[in-house]
C-alpha cells in the first residue's frame, strides 16, 4: 500500500496525543500551582523536511512543560503561601521528597504543616508544626506561631532548563533521581495563591490548530484511498 | 477513545463543583457569621507516554520525556475565615467578636458546636440561646425584672434590674480557638465542629490571648464579597464552557475518524 498514508496515519495520532494535553491543561486551568504542557507542532513535522532520507513520519515529538509563573490571587487565607520567583517548596511524599508550587497548605491532624494531599511541608529542619493561633509567614518563609519561631519553609531550586517529571496533585520529581536540588530565596507571600499558568486563549488557538491537522490528515488518508480504489476498480474497466 | 473526552469531562465536573462552591457562597450574602469556602483543584496522575532520561541511542538520552496528564480532581474545599463587616443592630444580645474566637453553643446531644453567628436572643426562661434555640455556653440566666443587659468587651454579661441602682453580673461568655479554623466541620446554622485538622478549642476570656474582644449591639455579617464571586462565577462558567468545547473538538476528530471508512 501506499507509505503516504501511514505518514497521514501518524499526523493522525500526534494530533490525538496533542488534544490530551491540550484537554489535560484545559481542565486544570483553575488548579492552583499547575504548569502548562506542551507538545510543539514544528517538530511534528521535522521528520518530512528531507524526505530522500528519512520516511515522513512523525519521528520525534517535543514535550516540554512551560514552568512560567502563574499569577498570584490573593486569597486571605493565612496557610496559604506563594512564591514570588523561581524555586519550589518541599514536600514529604512516602516516595521521597517532592517538589511543588502549589501553597495551598494546611493543618494536619498531627498539627503540622501538611499540602492539600495531607503530605508533610518540609522546613529547613524537618516539618513544621503550627499548632497555636496566629500563624505568620515572612518574606524568607519563616513560620511564626503565636509570635514563636517555629521553623523556616524549605525552598529549593534545580538547574535550567527543568528536567522534572509530574506526579499528579501538583507534585514534580527530577527526572533523575540523583540530581540535587540547590537552595532557593524567592519571597514567600503569605496569603496568596499562584494560580495556573495555563493560558487559555492560547490552548484554545492550539486546539482549533489541532483539530484541523487532524481533519487535514483524515482528508490525506481518504484521498489515499480514494486513488487506491480507483485503482482497483476504475483501471481495469475497458 | 480518546483520552481528552475524559480529561475534559473531569475539568467540567471540577468547574461544576467550582460553581457549586460559589452558588453556596452567594446564597449565604446575609448570612450572620458565615465563613465562604473555596475550591482547591489539583492535577490528575500522569500517563509515561516515553520515559525522561531513557536512552534515544547508545549514547543520548531523551531530555524530556511524554507525560500525558487525565485531568484534574477537587483536593479540598476550604473555609476561609476572614472578618466579615461588622454592622451596628442595636440589639443588646446581639454580639460579634471583634478579632479571632468562636461563641461555644450546646447543641441538643449535648456536644458543643462554635459559632461566629452572634445574633442571641432570650428563650421563655431567660436563658442566652441561638437563633435555633440552642443555650450559649457557659450558660447564662437573664432574670425576668431585667431592664437592661450589658455585656462587656471581656464578655461579662451584667443586668439592671427593676428596683435597683447597682448592675449585677450573671455571668460570664468565654471564647474558644482553633488553631486550624480551616479545618473546622461545618454542619449548618452557622455551627461548626472541631475535627483532628482544627485541633481541640481552646477557651479563654474575650480579649486575652490573641482571642478577639466582644462588641454588643453589633453583628459580623457573611464574609462573602459579591463582587468576587461574581469574578469566579465568570471564570468558573467560561472555564466549564472550554472544557465543553474540548468535548466537541473530541467528538468531532473522532468523527472524522469514524467517516474514513466508506
Amino acid at each position: 500500500m501506499n507509505s503516504g498514508m501511514y505518514a497521514a496515519l501518524s499526523g493522525n495520532l500526534s494530533a490525538l496525543r496533542r488534544l490530551d494535553v491540550i484537554a489535560n491543561n484545559l481542565a486544570n486551568s483553575s488548579t492552583a500551582g499547575f504548569k502548562a504542557d506542551q507538545i510543539q507542532f514544528e517538530s511534528v513535522l521535522a521528520g518530512v523536511k528531507n524526505p530522500s532520507t528519512q520516511d515522513p513520519t512523525l519521528s520525534s515529538e517535543r514535550f516540554s512543560t512551560d514552568f512560567s509563573a502563574g499569577t498570584l490571587q490573593k486569597s486571605d487565607n493565612v496557610l496559604d503561601v506563594a512564591l514570588d520567583g523561581d524555586g519550589f517548596f518541599v514536600v514529604n511524599t512516602p516516595q521521597g521528597p517532592a517538589y511543588t508550587r502549589q501553597g495551598n497548605f494546611r493543618r494536619g491532624a498531627g498539627g503540622k504543616l501538611e499540602n492539600a494531599d495531607g503530605y508533610e511541608v518540609q522546613g529547613q529542619g524537618g516539618p513544621i508544626s503550627v499548632t497555636g493561633n496566629r500563624i505568620q509567614i515572612s518574606g524568607a518563609g519563616v513560620v511564626n506561631v503565636d509570635g514563636v519561631a517555629a521553623g523556616t519553609l524549605a525552598q529549593v531550586d534545580f538547574p535550567k532548563p527543568y528536567a522534572l517529571t509530574k506526579q499528579g496533585g501538583g507534585l514534580f520529581v527530577p527526572a533523575d533521581p540523583q540530581a540535587v536540588p540547590t537552595a532557593s530565596t524567592s519571597q514567600v507571600k503569605q496569603g496568596f495563591v499562584e494560580s495556573s499558568n495555563v493560558k487559555v486563549v492560547v490552548e484554545m488557538a492550539r486546539m482549533i490548530e489541532t483539530s484541523r491537522y487532524f481533519e487535514s490528515c483524515a482528508k490525506a488518508i481518504k484521498s489515499y484511498d480514494d486513488m487506491a480504489g480507483k485503482a482497483a476498480n476504475d483501471l481495469g474497466k475497458i | 477513545m480518546i483520552r481528552a473526552l475524559w480529561t475534559a469531562a473531569s475539568g467540567m465536573q471540577a468547574q461544576q463543583l467550582n460553581i457549586d462552591v460559589v452558588a453556596n457562597n452567594l446564597a449565604n450574602v446575609s448570612t450572620t457569621g458565615f465563613k465562604k469556602s473555596r475550591a482547591d483543584f489539583q492535577d490528575l496522575m500522569y500517563q509515561t507516554v516515553k520515559t525522561t532520561g531513557a536512552p534515544s541511542t547508545n549514547s543520548t538520552t531523551i531530555p524530556t520525556g511524554i507525560q500525558v496528564g487525565l485531568g484534574v480532581k477537587t483536593a479540598a474545599v476550604t473555609k476561609i475565615f476572614s472578618a466579615g463587616n461588622i454592622t451596628q443592630t442595636g440589639n443588646d444580645l446581639d454580639l460579634a467578636i471583634q478579632g479571632d474566637g468562636f461563641f461555644q453553643v450546646q447543641q441538643s446531644d449535648g456536644s458543643t458546636a462554635y459559632t461566629k453567628a452572634g445574633s442571641f436572643k432570650k428563650d421563655g426562661q431567660g436563658k442566652v440561646v441561638t437563633s435555633d434555640g440552642s443555650p450559649v455556653l457557659p450558660e447564662i440566666l437573664i432574670p425576668a425584672n431585667a431592664t437592661k443587659v450589658t455585656v462587656g468587651s471581656d464578655g461579662t454579661v451584667s443586668v439592671q434590674q427593676a428596683g435597683q441602682t447597682a448592675a449585677t453580673t450573671v455571668g460570664t461568655l468565654q471564647l474558644a480557638s482553633f488553631s486550624n479554623p480551616s479545618g473546622l466541620n461545618s454542619i449548618g446554622k452557622n455551627l461548626f465542629l472541631p475535627t483532628d485538622s482544627s485541633g481541640a478549642a481552646t477557651t479563654g476570656t474575650a480579649g486575652q490571648n490573641g482571642l478577639g474582644s466582644l462588641e454588643q449591639g453589633y453583628i459580623e455579617m457573611s464574609n462573602v464579597s459579591t463582587m468576587d464571586e461574581m469574578v469566579n462565577m465568570i471564570v468558573g462558567q467560561r472555564a466549564y464552557e472550554i472544557n465543553s468545547k474540548v468535548v466537541q473538538a473530541a467528538d468531532e476528530m473522532l468523527q472524522q475518524a469514524s467517516g474514513l471508512k466508506r
